[in-house]
């Protein structure tokens, strides 16, 4: 087995403190969790559960490759509906006039609520000016998802998404006292102990 | 001639302290799963209850496997040849307490540093386990803390608390009860990790991911029989439902089992199946899911410093159309303690049914392969700690991601 030259040593320390002072500075620039989008959807409506990733992709993992996709209204071009493109990812996205992102998110699915389901002309029917229902089952996607428990908006009646799984055992302890500093807190004390152990191995020569 | 002190030194009273003190302040932070070296099998070990508690490997290590990491896994500052060597102190439990033979401890401290379109650093373990025999009788398992995203894939299925949105929760990968018949058969119930292909660190790669099979998230309460012998090794576990996870509905039910054929002493190949029911799919929430698994899977020694670890696997789903996955992974120790890993992986989990009647086109992963390349490094540097890199280019994104991790 192939060792570290012994001859080396003075490269294998330096190599060791440096690999100590990277992970000191990449622990001590920690950045702030974002909710990603379930956690979004879950937060604009209070639900108790967060929309899962197949809502709006094909894949459970989600990504930006799997994204539902639909280019014209269900109903056509001559018959006035709401259902939109029957795609709810793909409603959601026509909200407003920006594209569909993380910052957007919130003020989209507001938008849900008021605005005519079917605005452009080139995608089909602009005759029925009522917000999205994707599914068609009379109840509008705003309100689905404002629901409680929340309700799949693509698919008729109650869905899937009627009762979304709770995770634990039932044990529940109060929030720990932690704010979005304890990560920069973290970073600092390992910061802080990398210096501490830089400093002790030369006080021992 | 030059004397060759080494200058990495794990003895003294500061050393001692400092190092108390940081696995103190890593228990503040979150969890991922320890790891298994499927690539040991390079040094001859293809068998795993020799160094870990588990019988088919990870986490909780022996006082043997403890000293077989101080001796051939890190790299060594001493230049005295691994053969010659004795294991350091700092091979025990916090790098200085030694325990009785009856009681094993371990822990894992990791925090990581992502790229994909921003940077971030968190903390992506903390875990603390152990086990602890009374005559053959076995009682082992972990306890740890995360906190994730609502929705997040990760971490979930092992809350022990119930706080559903992003804050911390307490986990539990793994606890059980068990009895040691002869050494050679291990019987154990309660939350394992599934007896599925290679036992890899790498939870996200497809082939753990897209089965569910990985030590993140994918360990379920059940009754596992596991056997080992010189050249034939397997697991045989029924999976009785995950209740850490609520309502019923969305536990799964099933089996999952592999069997290893050692061919040679530095080569091994087996298979692996598994399947489950459960009424509502806790990822989906398709109802009366059936999915299943079933592979081969190989680890080989090529040469010293080179191994190949290799999977693929069918994917049967009863809401989509028949699926594959898998991977091959070639590691390479530069020196010791220092590999350089490549590895292919693929994936189609078939075309949803749901999908199907959407008239959504099939897409990458979903429908149609996908192909993925991990370039990595991993560089076991000192005793318990190792810091590791890996550039992942999956089709959707480019992911950078960076560890240092401390095993206690």
């Amino acid at each position: 087995m192939r060792r570290f030259p012994s001859g080396a040593h003075g490269l294998g320390t330096v190599l060791a403190r440096a690999a100590a002072a990277l992970f000191v500075v990449t622990a001590a620039s920690t950045a702030a969790a974002e909710p990603e989008f379930p956690g979004i959807i879950q937060e604009t409506f209070g639900s108790s559960c967060a929309p899962q990733c197949t809502l709006c992709h094909t894949s459970p993992q989600g990504g930006e490759a799997t994204v539902k996709s639909a280019d014209f209204y269900v109903d056509g071009m001559t018959t006035p509906s709401h259902r939109g493109f029957g795609v709810f990812v793909a409603n959601l996205g026509a909200r407003g006039n920006t594209a569909l992102t993380k910052d957007t998110l919130v003020a989209k699915l507001k938008l849900l609520k008021t605005e005519a389901c079917q605005k452009d002309k080139t995608r089909g029917s602009i005759d029925d000016t009522a917000p999205c229902d994707t599914d068609g089952d009379g109840m509008s996607d705003f309100d689905e998802l404002d629901a409680e428990p929340a309700r799949d908006p693509e698919v008729s009646g109650v869905g899937n998404g009627a009762v979304c799984p709770a995770y634990g055992c039932g044990a529940s302890i109060g929030t720990l006292p932690r704010d979005a500093d304890t990560n920069g807190r973290a970073g600092a004390l390992m910061a802080a102990f990398g210096v501490a152990l830089v400093l002790a191995r030369r006080a021992r020569r | 001639m030059r004397n060759d002190t080494p200058r990495v030194r794990t003895r003294g009273p500061a050393w001692r302290v400092l190092l108390i003190a940081a696995s103190l302040l890593g228990v503040l932070f979150t969890s991922s799963p320890a790891h298994a070296y499927a690539w040991m099998i390079r040094h001859g070990y293809s068998g795993c209850p020799v160094c870990h508690a588990d019988p088919s490997g990870g986490e909780t290590l022996t006082a043997y496997g403890r000293a077989q990491s101080d001796l051939l896994l890190r790299t060594r500052w001493d230049g005295k040849n691994p053969e010659e060597a004795e294991p350091s102190k700092a091979s025990n439990f916090l790098w200085f307490l030694e325990t009785p033979p009856s009681l094993l401890l371990g822990g894992s401290v990791r925090i990581a540093t992502a790229y994909t379109d921003k940077i971030s650093v968190f903390p992506m373990q903390l875990d603390a386990y152990g086990q602890l025999r009374a005559g053959k009788v076995l009682f082992g398992g972990g306890i740890g803390v995360i906190k994730v995203p609502a929705s997040s894939p990760y971490g979930r299925t092992a809350q022990v608390t119930t706080g559903q949105g992003e804050t911390y929760n307490m986990i539990s990968r793994t606890h059980y009860v068990g009895y040691d018949f002869d050494g050679q058969y291990t019987l154990r119930a309660g939350r394992l990790n599934l007896p599925f292909g290679v036992r890899i660190p790498e939870h996200t790669m497809w082939v753990r991911q897209a089965t569910r099979t990985d030590r993140e998230s994918g360990g379920e309460h059940g009754v596992a029989l596991a056997y080992n012998a010189e050249t034939l090794r397997g697991e045989v576990m029924a999976i009785l439902g995950n209740y850490q996870i609520n309502p019923d509905m969305y536990r799964e039910r099933g089996y999952s089992a592999f069997l290893e054929l050692m061919a040679g002493s530095r080569a091994a190949i087996g298979v692996s199946s598994f399947y489950t029911y459960a009424k509502r799919d806790r990822v989906t929430l398709e109802s009366n899911i059936a999915r299943g698994a079933h592979g081969i899977f190989t680890r080989l020694a090529l040469a010293d410093p080179l191994a190949l670890l290799a999977e693929a696997d069918l994917m049967t789903d009863s809401t989509r159309s028949l699926g594959y996955v898998g991977f091959v992974q070639a590691d390479y120790e530069v020196i010791q303690g220092l590999h350089g890993l490549v590895t292919f992986e693929w994936l189609d989990q078939g075309y949803a049914k749901s999908a199907q009647m959407q008239g959504t086109p099939r897409t990458k992963g979903a429908g149609q392969t996908e192909v993925a390349p991990w370039f990595s490094a991993d560089w076991f540097f000192l005793p318990h700690m190792d810091v590791r890199a890996d550039f992942i280019i999956r089709p959707d994104n480019f992911e950078f991601l960076g560890q240092f991790h401390a095993f206690l």
